[in-house]
């Protein structure tokens, strides 16, 4: 469905993706973890267009796509939906404006479509009978559940989710968790999740990836990842382990 | 030197990038008015406090100078001649690259590290269409009329500080304005004014618009826009009077 | 609005009174000093340059108006210029450059909490942050003033030389007339005046800034926009008491 055919991307002199190869079947929830600073970010971003790679193709649903323009990739935008990193609602508009900017702009619905499928946005999100409010009204993690809103209100079919967890505290996280979890099941969509957190990879990934320095150090199940005898991933999961093992 | 040569070049695309959605793309009206009113509702106050010093301030100059010719009679007309084609201008634009300017690219320059712009990009609209064009828009139209209402104001401070500093009443002060403060003049100044507004209006969209790195991005763009547009202002006034210069000795003929 | 005047007098009060107690950070002082002077100075003295070349210009358009002609024209400049040009524009230049400059730094420091770290380090942040800043400032402001005014001068005459045809003897003649030392003495007072505003100023809106992006983007904003209407305030006051001497 995606596929990363050597893809390049520098920062000044600084390479932060080298030659990545990497495809992603349909339906899967894919994990990629690694350090920070080791360009997973940037792998999101450059296949949203919001970057663009220096060398190399991303191909989504048959499409070679490195090359458009802004214009071409509208479409291809409305199939892949980014959850940021930081919830990036917009500060001047409500809840319910927040989730609708996208659907008027890639739809010609009308006001009550919209109001519908807001409406089940939220719900899908467990958040009721806040469309009026700001976003600075908002505790953080639901800012964070409104943002995955306002992307699932465009019901794509790829999920693509910057480190959704980052920064929240463990009750949160792991409602966020359940939740990419429930949402690519009941969606039925690809999900990408790029994240620091083993633990949940474990519970929820079909297929984990590890990157370091800029390439895929590790590819697997959770059950062949465990069984790895990569320094980098054997620190990754000792730490889990360890955990589970005193509980 | 390369550097501020390269960005100066990046403002120019940025601003014919600019006028590039401005042709193609339309604009929703709503959206525009809602800016130019906060826009010129913002900072209505300090420009009309920065144009009644400045009028005040040259009034108290040009009486020193006048009175060793005992010319005060001209008192109002020279102020505010100078105010309008050459001072006001200048000081209340600085101002404004002050609060417009630089409150414009901190909004922008938030909404960047934030990653709202990106945002708006992953929900398929344009982000120059959406925030830079409408903001690129009121400030050019706001910062016209607040630079008027700046020049107004400096009118009156002058005729205040007339009659108490130098003792011209009012009336005197008035009555020799339209003996010096001639067509030329007016056009000039609002010429200065519109050129002053579109170069504070692109240089803080594009610093906004470009911020990079966190909080601390924001508080350099903000830097940035500010003395950005001081230096360019310097010289864009210095050109527009060089212009209108010219023009008025080509058409006077002398 | 109150609440903010209050908050200032009472930093602007503390600054003053731990000057007068060790530790006197001399070395950071000087450094800030060359911050102040040294980074702006290209920039101050391209800018009074090109404002000069205006203000002469404009100087004789109205000479030739009123009087018919512009033989007054350099005495006139140099007038405006020490009186009132070189000492605004280059205060309003440092409130942008330095201004703004410190208030971010400070802001991020509030945010980032390096401020209370001071704090529990037994440090005064006022005065680790502020004093060392306003030195610079205010020697920095008279310095550059005194560029500032000679620049302008010079360009000034090098315009009405190659413009307006006057010698640069003619220049000097006509500028004795109107001009006296203590002009230039006087504009020295004011850049030491507006010097003392932007750190303070600066310092106090990087103190209350409050966390986020958003936080340092209005700090930034609010102090560059306070700093130069509060400077253009003073300047009134100043020209105003000036010309009783």
């Amino acid at each position: 469905m995606i596929q990363f055919k050597g893809l390049v991307k520098k920062f000044g002199d600084r390479i932060v993706l080298k030659g990545l190869n990497l495809s992603v079947q349909k339906g899967e929830i894919l994990f990629i973890l690694g350090t920070s600073g080791t360009g997973k970010s940037v792998l999101l971003k450059n296949l949203m267009g919001l970057m663009k790679p220096d060398a190399g193709q991303i191909w989504i649903e048959g499409e070679e796509v490195s090359s458009f323009s802004e214009e071409q990739y509208l479409p291809i935008r409305r199939k892949c939906g980014l959850v940021f990193q930081q919830p990036a609602l917009f500060d001047s508009l409500t809840v319910f404006e927040n989730i609708a900017f996208g659907i008027r702009r890639h739809t010609k619905d009308s006001e009550q479509e919209i109001q519908k499928k807001v409406t089940k946005a939220l719900g899908l999100v467990h958040l009721k009978n806040i469309e009026n409010k700001f976003p600075s009204q908002l505790s953080y993690g639901m800012q964070k559940r409104v943002s995955l809103a306002r992307t699932i209100a465009l019901e794509p079919k790829v999920l693509l989710f910057d480190e959704p967890t980052t920064g929240l505290d463990p009750v949160t996280t792991s409602a966020i968790n359940q939740l990419i979890l429930e949402l690519s099941r009941n969606l039925k969509t690809t999900s990408i999740v790029v994240s620091h957190d083993m633990r949940c990879a474990l519970d929820i990934a079909d297929r984990i990836i590890v990157m370091d320095q800029g390439s895929i150090i590790e590819i697997g199940t959770p059950e062949e990842l465990k069984k790895s005898q990569v320094s980098l991933v054997k620190d990754f999961l000792s730490e889990v382990l360890e955990k589970e093992a005193r509980q | 030197m390369m550097g501020v040569i390269s960005d100066a070049g990046k403002v120019v695309i940025f601003f014919f990038r600019i006028l590039g959605v401005w042709k193609r793309k339309s604009i929703s009206s709503q959206l525009m008015f809602e800016q130019i009113w906060k826009v010129t509702m913002q900072s209505a106050l300090t420009t009309g406090m920065a144009g009644f010093f400045v009028g005040a301030i040259m009034t108290i100059q040009f009486t020193m100078q006048m009175k060793d010719f005992g010319a005060l009679g001209y008192l109002g007309g020279l102020a505010t001649s100078t105010t309008i084609r050459e001072v006001g201008p200048l000081l209340i634009a600085f101002m404004l690259a002050g609060k417009v300017g630089a409150f414009t690219s901190a909004e922008l320059g938030t909404m960047r590290v934030t990653e709202q712009i990106d945002a708006i990009r992953c929900l398929g609209a344009d982000p120059i269409q959406e925030l830079v064009l409408p903001r690129f828009i009121a400030i050019v139209i706001s910062s016209f009329f607040l630079l008027g209402l700046g020049l107004l104001l400096s009118i009156f401070g002058g005729i205040l500080l007339g009659e108490v500093f130098s003792g011209v009443s009012f009336e005197e002060y008035l009555r020799h304005i339209p003996t010096i403060v001639s067509l030329p003049s007016i056009l000039t100044g609002l010429f200065k004014c519109f050129i002053f507004a579109v170069v504070l209006a692109v240089i803080c969209t594009y610093r906004g618009y470009t911020t990079t790195g966190g909080a601390k991005g924001v508080g350099l763009a903000v830097v940035k826009t500010a003395v950005g547009t001081m230096v360019t202002i310097v010289i864009a006034d210095w050109v527009t009077s060089l212009l209108a210069d010219i023009t008025l000795r080509a058409v006077l003929g002398t | 609005m109150f609440e903010h005047f209050v908050s200032f007098t009472e930093m602007t009060t503390h600054a003053i009174f731990s000057a007068f107690r060790p530790p006197v950070r001399i070395k950071e002082s000087f450094q800030q000093l060359y911050f102040v002077a040294n980074q702006s100075l290209i920039i101050i003295v391209f800018c009074v340059c090109f404002a000069a070349m205006v203000t002469i210009l404009e100087s004789s358009f109205h000479m030739r108006l009123v009087v018919q002609n512009d033989s007054m024209v350099p005495g006139f400049a140099a007038m405006l210029i020490l009186r009132e040009l070189g000492a605004v524009v280059t205060a309003l230049l440092l409130t942008s450059r330095v201004g703004a400059g410190i208030a971010a730094e400070v802001g991020l420091m509030q945010t980032t909490e390096q401020i209370d770290a001071l704090k529990m380090l037994g440090i005064d942040p006022v005065q680790y942050l502020v004093l060392p800043r306003l030195f610079a400032c205010i020697f920095g402001g008279m310095i550059l003033t005194i560029v500032a005014d000679l620049v302008c001068i010079y360009s000034a005459m090098l315009v009405s030389d190659m413009y307006l045809g006057f010698s640069p003897a003619m220049f000097i003649s006509g500028m004795r007339r109107f001009v006296h030392f203590k002009d230039l003495i006087f504009s020295v007072i004011k850049g030491a005046s507006f010097g003392v505003v932007i750190p303070l100023v600066s310092c106090h809106f990087g103190f209350r800034c409050k966390s986020g992006a958003e936080g340092v983007g209005l700090a930034t904003t609010n102090s560059v926009v306070t700093s130069s209407i509060v400077i253009i305030i003073i300047d009134f006051v100043l020209s105003y008491l000036f010309t009783h001497f």
